[in-house]
């Protein structure tokens, strides 16, 4: 069946026409991996408010920002550190980092792992032979592992039995598939239905790791800084927050 | 009549293209010429000869051997038949040396396998080609070589289709006097087939002429192409 | 320069190669002369790995050799851990994300073998098994060579699949491409544009034998 030359012609055109129009309504996110549980239900609500549409990009926080700082088109760039989010403004695309939750390190085994009951102990254990972990060298919850095994002194110990996972959402993949006995991850992921049916956690000690601080920018020569700024905003209000704690993201306006 | 120990009847129906072929022949010892036009089947009784067709229905048996029959669901693939089969293209291995080539299908000691091919390529006179490759061969060349190879074996029948296909004349009689020699010696049946008249004169003998996969007359090669000598003979006094 | 990486890239090139040429010759062979009604399917299915996205391709391989899937609880008990974040494991993944790149070439240079020769062969006596070794084999060489350096720049240039199944363990699954990626991520750009151009040189250096070959088959 041949269409006809103009019927394709108004559908271009329509096409174009949409998406132009939802380029201007919709804020587009940079988000750090560990979000990845917690934002789909915060955004459904901000969209209800704002009636803004959202679209997110999870990855890993130094992914992340390459990208922005090779021009990638985000408004609002929520990572999993200060760090990072500080690239960004070192590169002059936006104002200093804001911090607009924290994160919480834990181990976290399935429940028919080797490791299991689980405790701190487990990381001592002969029957841990492999533990998931996120790039200590690109992931802020990679680095508070790798900072509480120090405290622990168990680094020469665990150096063997740690599988390197590209992001945090990786690593947690790793232990809930069963490829590793264990792993460390944030608790957004271990808060989750999914993981609380499948295994367990224990909450590492806050003064064994650095606080994550999870850190904001809004790219303002972007042409949806405004929507940026509006989400930002919403995160950091107090009814939002309270959410993030349910989430597995402790709040920062406590 | 001869009773004769090799026949072969074959009965099949080409589903695409709706062709029948219902041939059968006695395979006395000694040349048995089939002629025909393009298309009338000779090649499809030769391949179900060698077992590279299986066909319908039909009997094949040579020399007391049932290759075929299919009756009492008799099937013998080409690899467990004694056939000597030359195609229209020569079809030597390119990878091989002639003398490799002509040692293609002997299992024999070291010792027989060199004497046998000895033996064969003599019979030919391609022993000077001996370590050539067969992409160095002229066409003459090839089909000796062909030839060698695939009675080297000792076959219980000898198929050739349309095996001077290409060659001149003289070529062709160079050849065909090897040939006899070994055939007259043997006593293997040789079924050739072809539609060249000049060709089916030189093979000469009993000539089956077939048509649209049926036989249609049998005699001797005078009498069958006694048509064609007419015409030729007035082509060439005018 | 991270020799150990080079080491591994290598090296799991190398087996790859290897392994698939091996299982890779029968399946082409089948598919070239086969009768069954199975070839569609199996076509079909050894063609995949081309589409689907690599990371994808390491998921389903990450849970198939891990101990929640069957086969992955049988292998997992038989050697005593999963395979996935070890080197064999890494093998399995690169040979089946290079598939199609053996199968493919090998089975059209099989298929352009003429008939007339495996007819021939056959009513000289050989049946398939040495129909295949003695006609299909020694005419294939060109097409088996060059299936073999696309297999090997394919896997040398792998990067999903490694990521999803490799762990990044220096001296078993760290292989150059994960270093570049790692590089690039710590804004190191000398040492990745370095980096890089290590694997390009290899890439081109695979093309070049697989072009060399391919005009050597025309000329025959």
């Amino acid at each position: 069946m041949r269409i006809p030359s103009r019927v394709c012609l108004l559908f271009a055109l329509a096409f174009v026409a949409t998406s132009v129009l939802s380029q201007s309504a919709t804020v587009r996110v940079a988000a750090a991996a560990d979000l990845q549980p917690v934002l789909p239900g915060v955004l459904a609500d901000f969209e209800k408010q704002t009636g803004k549409h959202v679209e997110v990009s999870y990855a890993s926080s130094s992914v992340l920002a390459t990208q922005l700082l090779n021009g990638a088109p985000f408004d609002l760039f929520l990572s999993a550190d200060m760090g990072f989010a500080q690239k960004a403004t070192d590169a002059g695309l936006a104002d200093p980092p804001l911090e607009y939750a924290e994160g919480t390190l834990v181990l976290w085994a399935r429940k028919d792992s080797p490791v299991q009951p689980l405790s701190l102990d487990s990381l001592r254990s002969s029957k841990l032979h492999r533990l998931a972990v996120a790039n200590p060298e690109h992931a802020p919850y990679g680095r508070a592992a790798r900072a509480a095994i120090e405290h622990m002194n168990l680094t020469a110990a665990l150096h063997p039995k740690l599988v390197v996972a590209e992001n945090i959402a990786q690593a947690a993949l790793y232990a809930e598939t069963g490829n590793t006995d264990a792993g460390l991850i944030s608790l957004t992921s271990a808060s989750t239905d999914k993981f609380r049916s499948e295994g367990s956690y224990i909450v590492v000690p806050r003064d064994a790791y650095p606080p994550i601080a999870q850190g904001a920018v809004v790219l303002k020569h972007s042409p949806g800084a405004a929507g940026g700024q509006m989400l930002l905003e919403f995160l950091l209000s107090a009814a939002q927050q309270k959410q993030f704690a349910q989430h597995g993201l402790q709040p920062v306006n406590k | 009549m001869i009773e004769s120990r090799s026949y072969a009847a074959v009965s099949h129906r080409f589903a695409s293209s709706n062709f029948e072929l219902h041939l059968a022949l006695d395979l006395i010892p000694g040349w048995n010429v089939l002629f025909g036009p393009s298309g009338s089947g000779k090649t499809t009784f030769l391949r179900a000869a060698t077992g590279l067709l299986r066909p319908d229905s039909g009997l094949v048996r040579v020399d007391d051997e049932v290759w075929f029959d299919s009756e009492r669901g008799i099937f013998l693939p080409p690899e467990r038949r004694n056939s000597g089969y030359v195609a229209q293209r020569p079809a030597l291995f390119p990878h091989l040396t002639v003398e490799e080539n002509v040692a293609f299908g002997l299992r024999l000691t070291p010792a027989d396998t060199s004497h046998r091919t000895a033996e064969m390529m003599d019979l030919f006179h391609c022993s000077h080609l001996a370590s050539r490759r067969p992409d160095e061969l002229s066409g003459g060349e090839q089909q000796r070589v062909a030839l060698a190879r695939a009675i080297a074996r000792r076959p219980k029948i000898l198929l050739l289709d349309e095996p001077f296909r290409g060659l001149d004349f003289e070529l062709r009689d160079a050849i065909l006097s090897d040939l006899e020699s070994w055939v007259a010696a043997s006593r293997t049946p040789v079924l050739a087939v072809s539609h060249d008249v000049v060709e089916i004169c030189q093979l000469g003998a009993q000539v089956t002429r077939i048509a649209a996969g049926r036989v249609v007359d049998s005699g001797p090669a005078a009498t069958i192409l006694a048509p064609y000598r007419e015409r030729i003979l007035r082509r060439l006094e005018s | 320069m991270d020799f150990e990486a080079l080491g591994v890239t290598l090296r799991l090139a190398i087996v790859t190669t290897l392994i698939l040429l091996v299982v890779a010759m029968p399946l082409a062979w089948w598919l070239a002369h086969g009768r069954s009604r199975w070839r569609a399917a199996v076509e079909l299915l050894t063609t995949l790995p081309l589409v689907l996205p690599p990371t994808v391709l390491g998921f389903y391989l990450l849970w198939l050799l891990g101990p929640l899937s069957a086969p992955g609880l049988v292998l997992t008990r038989w050697i005593g851990h999963p395979l996935t974040f070890t080197f064999n494991g890494l093998v399995i993944g690169s040979v089946i994300y290079s598939l199609p790149f053996a199968v493919q070439p090998l089975r059209a240079g099989f298929s352009s073998v003429p008939l007339d020769w495996l007819d021939t062969a056959a009513t000289l006596g050989a049946n398939a098994r040495q129909r295949f070794w003695r006609i299909v084999l020694p005419s294939s060489r060109l097409a088996i060579a060059g299936a073999g350096a696309l297999v090997f720049v394919h896997t040398v240039g792998e990067f999903g699949v490694v990521l999803m199944l490799g762990g990044n363990i220096p001296g078993a699954t760290r292989t150059l491409s994960l270093v570049v990626y790692d590089q690039v991520q710590d804004f190191r750009y000398a040492a990745a544009n370095l980096t890089s151009l290590l694997l390009v040189a290899i890439s081109l250096l695979g093309l070049l034998a697989i072009y060399v070959l391919r005009m050597r088959g025309r000329r025959d």
